[in-house]
C-alpha cells in the first residue's frame, strides 16, 4: 500500500513537472505552489523561523520530494560568477565554507538558450538586482559530479542564502536550487559568457 | 589600497586613504558583489568592536543587497 501511494505521489509531481514544461517552452520549472510540505507545514512556517534555526527540509518534506530534487542534479549542478571574484578569492576551492548555492545544469542549460544573451533576462530570473553585473565579465561554473560534493537541499541557514530564500530547494522563479561543499580545482569547468 | 580584512568568498574591507571600503560577495546561484563605503558611523561601531562587527555588517548585505545598492560604488582595484 505504501509502495502504491508512493508511486501515485511521484506521478501527480512528475505530473505538475510536465504541465510547467510545456508552459515555459521546454523550461524544466515548477511553481512554489507545487511544494508537497508535510501535514502542519507550509512555506510561511519554515520562513517566519530565523535563519540559523531554520529546520532540516527533512522535517516538513516528504522523502520522495527531496529524492525528486537530488536526482534533477544527475547531468551536473553550475552557477553564474564574475571573472573578478573568481580572480580575487582564486580557483583552487571555490564557495563559501558552509555550502555553493547551484542549480541544475539542465535549467542553466535552458535559461542560457532562452535568455537570448540579454543580460537583464537572467539577472530577473535568478534575482539579482537589476545593473549588478553591468559591465562584468561573466563566468559560468560547471561541476560534473555534484553527489560527490555532498549535494544537498538548502536549509536557508546557509551563510550565503539571503531575503529571497525559499524552502523547497527552488528559486521563487521556479528553477531546482541546491548546496554544494566548496569546490576543489578539478572538479568545476569554468567557461566565459557573453551576456549584453 | 590596504586590505585590512578578507575572507574568502565572504567579504574583504580594505583602507585607502580615510576611506574604508567594504565589498561583499552576495547571491546564491548567481554571485554577485556590493561594495560600500563605511559610513562615519560605522568605522566608528568598527573601532568599537572590531572584525565582529564587519562580520555582522557584511551578513546584513547578504542577507539583503537590495537595501545596500544605494551605496554600491562598484568594483575596486
Amino acid at each position: 500500500m505504501k509502495r502504491v501511494l508512493s508511486f501515485s505521489f511521484l506521478f501527480l509531481l512528475l505530473s505538475a513537472f510536465s504541465l510547467s514544461f510545456a508552459a515555459n517552452e521546454g523550461a524544466f520549472q515548477t511553481t512554489g505552489d507545487s511544494i508537497p510540505f508535510l501535514s502542519g507545514w507550509s512555506s510561511a512556517k519554515v520562513l517566519a523561523i530565523a535563519k540559523g534555526s531554520r529546520p532540516n527540509p527533512k522535517e516538513y518534506l516528504p522523502m520522495d520530494y527531496i529524492n525528486t530534487h537530488h536526482a534533477v542534479f544527475e547531468n551536473g549542478a553550475s552557477y553564474l560568477v564574475p571573472k573578478s571574484v573568481l580572480d580575487k578569492y582564486g580557483r583552487k576551492l571555490l564557495g563559501r565554507t558552509d555550502g555553493q548555492f547551484v542549480m541544475s545544469n539542465t535549467d542553466m542549460n535552458l535559461l542560457m538558450r532562452n535568455c537570448e544573451g540579454k543580460l537583464s533576462y537572467v539577472e530577473k530570473e535568478l534575482g539579482i538586482p537589476a545593473g549588478a553585473w553591468a559591465g562584468k565579465e561573466l563566468v559560468r561554473i560547471d561541476i560534473f559530479d555534484p553527489y560527490a560534493l555532498n549535494l544537498r537541499m538548502p536549509t536557508g541557514n546557509e551563510s550565503g542564502a539571503n531575503s529571497l530564500w525559499l524552502p523547497g530547494g527552488k528559486l521563487p522563479t521556479g528553477f531546482w536550487e541546491a548546496v554544494v561543499d566548496p569546490i576543489p580545482e578539478g572538479k568545476y569547468y569554468e567557461t566565459p559568457i557573453n551576456l549584453q | 589600497m590596504n586590505t585590512i580584512i578578507s575572507k574568502s568568498w565572504q567579504y574583504s574591507l580594505h583602507q585607502e586613504g580615510e576611506k574604508l571600503l567594504l565589498s561583499v560577495v552576495c547571491g546564491t546561484v548567481a554571485i554577485f558583489t556590493v561594495t560600500i563605503e563605511l559610513s562615519a558611523q560605522e568605522k566608528n561601531l568598527f573601532l568599537e568592536k572590531g572584525e565582529r562587527y564587519i562580520d555582522e555588517l557584511a551578513a546584513e548585505i547578504t542577507y539583503n543587497p537590495d537595501a545596500f545598492m544605494a551605496r554600491n560604488v562598484g568594483e575596486i582595484e
